[in-house]
């Protein structure tokens, strides 16, 4: 009898041990991925107190690399900062139909690339919801984002927005590029 | 007579015990990459890319301009330039990538070629689109011949796949100097 209740006593600490760990690693594992994903028009959508809408895209291509684009996303968010503060670490990504993902440039390159490819010349920066100069909490702020993709993405891309608090729920758009003669 | 074969039973159980700490392969061999070899020219297929050993060069000094300034680099060994060809299939992703000599020895990037243009370190591979950088290695003379590229995700390796790719050709004498331009 007394032996029983030292294995009861075993088994009851090993499965605490396993639901404590496997719940960790499940907590960890859903704050990376992507499972659950609207999808959202023009008008934009709603996720976790934070409205996102895609402001603009534009897309060129140098006549010598036609096979080659560069995509520059302008994202607009706009909320309260208590719900944008669940925005932080904002990850966008373009996807195709084979769900393969490109992610967003990071170079000192690209910031003369996106102030090429944007109509007015600026860059507005990567997403940062909680920027210094945050504007009042009903206004839009923008973010450019630029992307390296071939050509045929420009067909039908998705643009897949998510954030550290967000996930696993994340936005989804489809992409419709303005073309801009980059000669 | 009960006590010496307990006694026998617990000295068999530590014999074995030793043995089997002797052969467990450490944490670090078991969580290895899945490795392929890639004849010279080839184009190997790992888990999220596929990469082609495209060139490689050998010199005496390597010279380059980082933010204005030039720099000029020499060596006790000889540089080795890897021209890669790489391109993600999944996700954009970077690179990593050593040199196996021929005593087995690996070498990892040299740290004295950062920020060359188009250097390996510092490129990102799109998915669809075949991108080439290049990879400088310093290494003693003895472990060109023999040796292969190394390449893998840059990010984890554990459990994922590594390519070993044969030089295209046997690296020929070694330049004076190489320059990289943008």
């Amino acid at each position: 009898m007394k032996h029983l209740l030292w294995v009861i006593i075993a088994a009851v600490l090993l499965l605490a041990n396993v639901v404590v760990g496997g719940w960790t690693e499940i907590a960890d594992l859903r704050r990376a991925r992507e499972w659950t994903v609207s999808q959202a028009g023009e008008a934009g959508a709603k996720l976790r107190g934070v409205h996102v809408r895609v402001d603009q895209v534009w897309a060129g291509s140098a006549p010598n690399l036609s096979e080659r684009a560069l995509v520059l996303v302008r994202l607009a968010l706009r909320g309260p900062e208590a719900a944008r503060q669940g925005w932080a670490g904002c990850d966008l990504s373009l996807r195709d139909a084979a769900d393969r993902v490109w992610l967003p440039l990071i170079s000192t390159d690209s910031e003369g690339a996106v102030r090429v490819l944007s109509p007015d010349g600026e860059n507005k920066g990567r997403c940062n919801p909680i920027p210094y100069d945050a504007p009042p909490d009903r206004q839009e702020f923008l973010s450019d984002q630029l992307f390296l993709v071939p050509s045929e993405l420009l067909k039908g891309a998705r643009l897949r927005v998510s954030a550290w608090g967000t996930r696993p729920e994340a936005l989804e758009f489809a992409v419709k590029p303005v073309l801009r003669d980059l000669q | 007579m009960i006590r010496g074969g307990s006694i026998a039973i617990v000295l068999a159980g530590a014999a074995l015990l030793g043995a089997m700490m002797q052969i467990a392969p450490d944490y670090n061999s078991t969580v290895q990459p899945f490795r392929s070899h890639v004849a010279a020219g080839g184009t190997g297929e790992a888990r999220s890319f596929r990469a082609r050993f495209a060139g490689a060069r050998l010199a005496d000094r390597i010279a380059f301009s980082r933010f204005g300034t030039e720099f000029v680099h020499d060596t006790d060994g000889v540089f080795l330039i890897a021209e890669i060809e790489v391109e993600a299939t999944i996700v954009s992703q970077r690179i990593d990538a050593s040199w196996q000599g021929a005593s087995g020895r690996r070498y990892a990037l040299s740290r004295r070629a950062q920020d060359i243009p188009r250097g390996l370190d510092s490129h990102w591979f799109q998915p669809g689109l075949t991108g080439r950088a290049i990879a400088v290695f310093e290494l003693p003379p003895d472990e060109v011949a023999g040796g292969e590229l190394v390449v893998n995700n840059s990010f984890t390796a554990v459990f994922d796949s590594a390519l070993h790719l044969a030089p295209p050709e046997p690296a020929g004498g070694s330049q004076s100097i190489i320059l990289f331009e943008p």
